[in-house]
């Protein structure tokens, strides 16, 4: 005997089968919206299976008696799904008319709602024991229920936990986030110590904890990341920067601390008692740094000089072009042609900087390309690009 | 027995029977348990034991797991005494798998910091994936010949009984450098430089493979490492900074050199080419790739594959005995490079004609949206036969 539940998942089955052939025949048979509906598809047909299968659980379809008795006995209990998928189809709307993410979780609170108001409607009709249908449902769902509330509630804390320490100035943060730790550490000792405290006190305690963590994190997003931070990703992150008077506050100093640094490192210069010397990974000192045509390259610059100096590179010559990325032509008609200059920002004594280089050219072709420190004189060092 | 036992029993036999004989492979460049370097060999001196001793507690597991099956079947009759806690059996139980863990994870650190060793490195080479071939430089290294840069693709040359640093990166999306036979993988990944020893001890060819999905051709991105003496290897680097001389005349070389000048020159650098004003033919294979770079070609005919070392120039017999000589004369067979009488046509033939057509790569000039109208692989050239003729007569030249 098929079910409601069991139709309702073959109409499901068959509408996405109608939509996939609609959607491929006027689209294209290679668009991932396809995949999509046919993955819809594949799904939606393999639950009518089991569902038609299975009869729709323990339940002895059978047995006239048996079926009729499930959905007579009791009265469904209140839901509060109606109300959940109301906000849902809101956020759907609000999200199409002011943000795209908002549409995104509107539409994913629908599909939640959809899937659980499904089962809870199912569970309810499964037997006339209320008890066994709420097990039966519990079954069902909480492998799926409790790994995604597992990782949504994982998300608020890493979101909440990021948004309060990118608003608050390090030192602050260090000290707020260690009188956190130690009002956990005092509550976990608490709970552990009193192991008869009512539950109200401590599902109390628990709520009072995450409201104030989701509402930490909600003032530290609305404040913004603190000012440094804003001024570091204006300036660029590293070190590379159009050589010019110095404009940069909170640039790297030190930036083979950076785990991503160390591993990316091409090839190292120091400056050292007004000489500039290479060093590659592996092969020791170099007479010449050797990079690789367009692939990005980190070179370390390492000032172990008193004072502060930036690395230059000099990447020969080229064509000048203007804000949308055309050729200037001079008098002649010819391309203006200008310094390919990249540097550092000044270095302090004990300081090291990263320089990126990407050279679409070669050193054969358009050098000699060279390292060098401005305003030292002999401190270069050849680059070559093959 | 019943019978559905004698065919269970039939089937597990078959099973085993193929199993055994897969082991008896002769022609397996890729077999990681025949170490040809020091690197592989400790790999493998901690790989076996730790093979042996998995498959025995493996066979012990399988045993106790049968004898229980068997001894102890429902045959309808009353259920055994359930017992819970057996201290001894249990504690045992616990410290003997984590003693064999412990141990194995001893000599596995050791192992993994032994090959993470740069400090005593002789020779460096840079090792670029792009989608699907693999570049190698080789930096200015006086010492072994090497005055400038060299930029060579597919075999990666490099003397015997040297530390050889691989400093792997990527251009486009994440591949993975392995030789089996000379060391355990290494992934290449675009802005990070991460390092792979490589060393041989006698002189031949070791096959690899990419080993991290990275598109259509994944299959098709293969290296072959060639170990040579190191006077061969010197002979080698010296060959390598060589430019090529521009042909002149009307020969099929030289015209051959007109439609590479033509069509390839684009994309794909050979060192020695000249515009009519004597300036350099530089290739901007960043106009055209979106890795921004093409194999360079200068060498081309002193290997002996091509299309990221998937087909061979070499004919069957040719190749044959380069790959199977004795340490002893290889160098000398693989420094021919590709001669006229061993070159093999056909695979190179069908690339020139229709590359995409050979290898599957994203190189179809209607579906470039996603790459700004750049290709990923080799496009469709279009050349006519005759210029198919004339390209292959000018490439066996690149010597």
């Amino acid at each position: 005997m098929v079910r409601n539940g069991s139709k309702l998942l073959i109409g499901l089955s068959v509408a996405a089968l109608v939509s996939l052939v609609v959607y491929g025949a006027t689209q294209s048979w290679g668009a991932m919206g396809v995949v999509g509906l046919a993955g819809a598809l594949v799904a939606f047909a393999v639950l009518a299976v089991l569902t038609v299968e299975s009869g729709e659980g323990d339940v002895d379809v059978t047995s006239p008696a048996a079926a009729s008795a499930a959905a007579t006995t009791q009265a469904p209990g209140s839901s509060l799904w109606p109300l959940a998928g109301a906000v849902a189809a809101g956020l759907v709307v609000v999200g199409l008319i002011t943000h795209q993410a908002i549409f995104i979780l509107g539409v994913g609170a629908l599909l939640a709602v959809f899937v659980e108001w499904l089962m809870q409607a199912w569970a309810e009709r499964a037997s006339a024991d209320r008890g066994y249908n709420v097990e039966v449902r519990r079954r069902l769902m909480y492998p799926l229920e409790l790994p995604i509330a597992a990782a949504l509630g994982l998300g608020v804390v890493i979101w909440s936990f990021s948004r309060i320490m990118l608003a608050l100035d390090k030192s602050t943060g260090a000290i707020v986030f260690i009188l956190a730790a130690a009002v956990i550490l005092l509550v976990g000792f608490l709970f552990a110590a009193r192991p008869k405290l009512g539950r109200t006190l401590v599902a109390g305690l628990c709520t009072v904890g995450a409201v104030g963590m989701v509402a930490a994190g909600i003032a530290g997003a609305s404040s913004g990341e603190r000012a440094d931070l804003i001024a570091a990703y204006e300036e660029g992150h590293y070190t590379t920067k159009k050589c010019g008077p110095e404009r940069a506050k909170y640039f790297d100093k030190h930036a083979l601390r950076h785990v991503s640094m160390k591993s990316a490192v091409a090839g190292r210069v120091i400056l050292e008692n007004g000489r500039l010397r290479g060093e590659m990974l592996g092969i020791g000192e170099q007479s010449v740094i050797t990079i690789a045509r367009m692939n990005p390259s980190d070179i370390l610059f390492d000032n172990r000089d008193p004072g502060e100096y930036r690395l230059a590179v000099s990447l020969g010559k080229a064509p000048r072009t203007d804000a949308e990325g055309n050729v200037v032509n001079g008098p002649d008609g010819e391309p203006l042609l200008e310094d390919v200059i990249d540097c550092t920002q000044l270095m302090g004594e004990g300081n090291q900087g990263m320089l990126t280089i990407t050279s679409r050219r070669t050193s054969t072709a358009h050098g000699p390309f060279k390292l060098y420190i401005p305003g030292v004189p002999g401190a270069e060092i050849e680059l070559v690009v093959p | 027995m019943t019978h559905a036992l004698r065919r269970l029993r039939g089937a597990a036999l078959t099973g085993a029977g193929l199993l055994v004989l897969a082991s008896c492979a002769k022609d397996a460049p890729q077999d990681f348990f025949q170490p040809a370097g020091p690197n592989a060999q400790k790999i493998d001196n901690l790989q076996k034991p730790v093979f042996y001793t998995a498959g025995v507690v493996g066979l012990i597991v399988i045993a106790a797991v049968m004898y229980s099956v068997v001894k102890y079947r429902d045959r309808g009759q009353p259920l055994p005494e359930q017992t819970h806690g057996k201290p001894a059996l249990e504690i045992g139980l616990t410290i003997l798998p984590a003693l064999i863990l412990a141990v194995i994870g001893t000599f596995t650190a050791r192992t993994i910091f032994d090959l993470a060793k740069e400090g005593d490195t002789e020779m460096v080479i840079n090792v670029t994936g792009q989608q699907w071939w693999w570049e190698y430089d080789y930096p200015v290294q006086t010492g072994y010949g090497i005055a400038k840069p060299i930029i060579t693709s597919g075999q990666i040359v490099f003397p015997v009984d040297t530390k050889v640093l691989l400093r792997v990166t990527s251009r486009d999306v994440i591949h993975s450098y392995w030789i089996p036979k000379l060391n355990g993988k290494k992934d290449a990944v675009p802005g990070r430089v991460h390092t792979l020893r490589l060393e041989a001890t006698q002189p031949g060819i070791y096959a690899g493979q990419c080993t991290e999905f990275c598109g259509l051709s994944h299959a098709n991105m293969r290296m072959e490492a060639i170990a040579l003496t190191k006077a061969d290897f010197a002979a080698w680097a010296a060959r390598q900074q060589q430019p090529q001389p521009m042909l002149t005349g009307d020969s099929p070389a030289a015209l051959g050199q007109g439609v590479y000048i033509a069509q390839c020159a684009r994309c794909h650098q050979l060192d020695g080419l000249t515009r009519p004003d004597g300036t350099p033919i530089i290739s901007a294979p960043e106009d055209n790739v979106w890795s921004g770079a093409a194999p360079n070609m200068t060498h081309f005919a002193s290997r002996n594959t091509f299309a990221g070392a998937t087909w061979d120039l070499l004919t069957p017999q040719c190749r044959a005995d380069v790959w199977h000589s004795d340490p002893g004369s290889f160098g000398a067979k693989y420094l021919k490079g590709v001669t006229p009488e061993c070159l093999q046509q056909n695979d190179l033939r069908e690339w020139l004609r229709n590359a995409p057509g050979k290898k599957p790569m994203y190189a179809d000039p209607t579906k470039l949206e996603e790459t700004g109208g750049l290709y990923r692989g080799m496009p469709y050239l279009g050349l006519t036969e005759d210029d198919i003729d004339s390209l292959i007569a000018y490439l066996v030249t690149l010597k």
